[in-house]
């Protein structure tokens, strides 16, 4: 196991990547409906889903409020949830795992997994 | 396949909110054994990714969409209960935030996103790779196959609950999900190849998988 790039480096590419592919890219995404809804617009039920029962939520359809361009909407709103997305499972790894672990300690032992994921 | 509120039943919706409360309960608890602190920004950069990948919805057949899942891919490289947890925190976001997925619906979405096509694909992704050679190659042959099985399972499962909600009968609603969601998975197949294929060139050490599959020459 050879470590060719740093971690710091692959996880600056990563996040660089998500927001690349959330504000730059998701603007030209299909807008055709997925699978489920192409289901039930064919199957007569899409109409069940109509009624939202929680209604304050603040990116709805993936467009950022107050913001006319459509395009420019969806990239800042895709933008948001990928930073929001990046926070909370950061926070709450950092949380959650083990307390006063040094990550360094657990390379040797970790070939012999005893982890049950 | 984010179910909207009101295709569920609320009986199905309690049972699957039961279940992955129960599943969010044991995984919390574990990754204090099974989460390094060096794994800590990539669980960060998992669910930005996954957020970030599941908006782009590409073009199958008969003007319908797909987009990319992202759940196998998480729990190769971080683990199957820490990916299920990445699965969680974005499914809350989207529900919340994005008004995608209804709120009532959750349970049911992380049912099917979280347990059956992250748990479920890793289940599956474990039993191919160890009836596989132990080959660098061989790694990505069970990758894209589980990959695109979670999404197939998933949608089964999704259909499922519609079918018991009485919101569509199981012999039109499940042949259609499952073909569909076997059109989708091939998408999933390939992005979640090339990431972990990404991954492995760069830094092979950090994937989950490659620790617990130790023989895999990296």
């Amino acid at each position: 196991m050879k470590a060719i790039v740093r971690v710091k480096t692959l996880i600056i590419a990563g996040l660089v990547l998500s927001v690349f592919l959330a504000f730059f890219i998701s603007p030209f995404a299909s807008k055709s409906p997925d699978g489920l809804e192409k289901v039930a617009e064919r199957q007569n039920f899409l109409s069940l889903g109509d009624k939202l029962v929680w209604r304050h939520s603040l990116l709805a359809e993936y467009l950022f409020p107050g913001i006319k361009n459509e395009r420019l909407a969806t990239g800042l709103a895709g933008l948001t949830g990928t930073i929001v997305a990046f926070a909370l499972a950061y926070m709450i790894a950092a949380l959650l795992r083990r307390p006063g672990g040094r990550g360094g300690e657990r390379r040797q032992d970790s070939n012999t997994s005893h982890r049950s994921g | 396949m984010h179910i909207p509120d009101g295709f569920v039943s609320g009986e199905i919706n309690t049972v699957t909110y039961a279940v992955s409360a129960i599943t969010v309960g044991i995984a919390a608890s574990r990754a204090k054994k099974n989460l390094e602190e060096k794994s800590v920004p990539l669980v960060g950069i998992t669910a930005a990714f996954v957020f970030a990948a599941q908006m782009l919805n590409f073009p199958v057949a008969g003007g319908t969409s797909g987009h990319f899942l992202g759940a196998l891919l998480a729990a190769i490289l971080l683990g199957p209960l820490n990916g299920f947890l990445v699965m969680a925190v974005v499914l809350v976001i989207q529900s919340i935030l994005f008004a995608d997925g209804g709120i009532t619906a959750l349970g049911s979405n992380i049912f099917n996103m979280g347990i059956v096509a992250g748990l479920g694909g890793f289940m599956i992704f474990k039993v191919l790779s160890i009836l596989l050679p132990k080959k660098r190659l061989y790694f990505l042959v069970p990758v894209s196959l589980a990959s695109w099985l979670s999404v197939v399972v998933a949608s089964a499962f999704c259909s499922l609950e519609l079918a018991l909600s009485g919101t569509s009968p199981f012999s039109i609603v499940f042949p259609a999900m499952v073909g569909v969601h076997s059109l989708i998975g091939i998408g999933e197949a390939i992005i979640t190849t090339t990431v972990l294929s990404v991954v492995m060139a760069s830094r092979p050490d950090l994937i989950y998988s490659g620790k617990l599959l130790p023989e895999i020459q990296m």
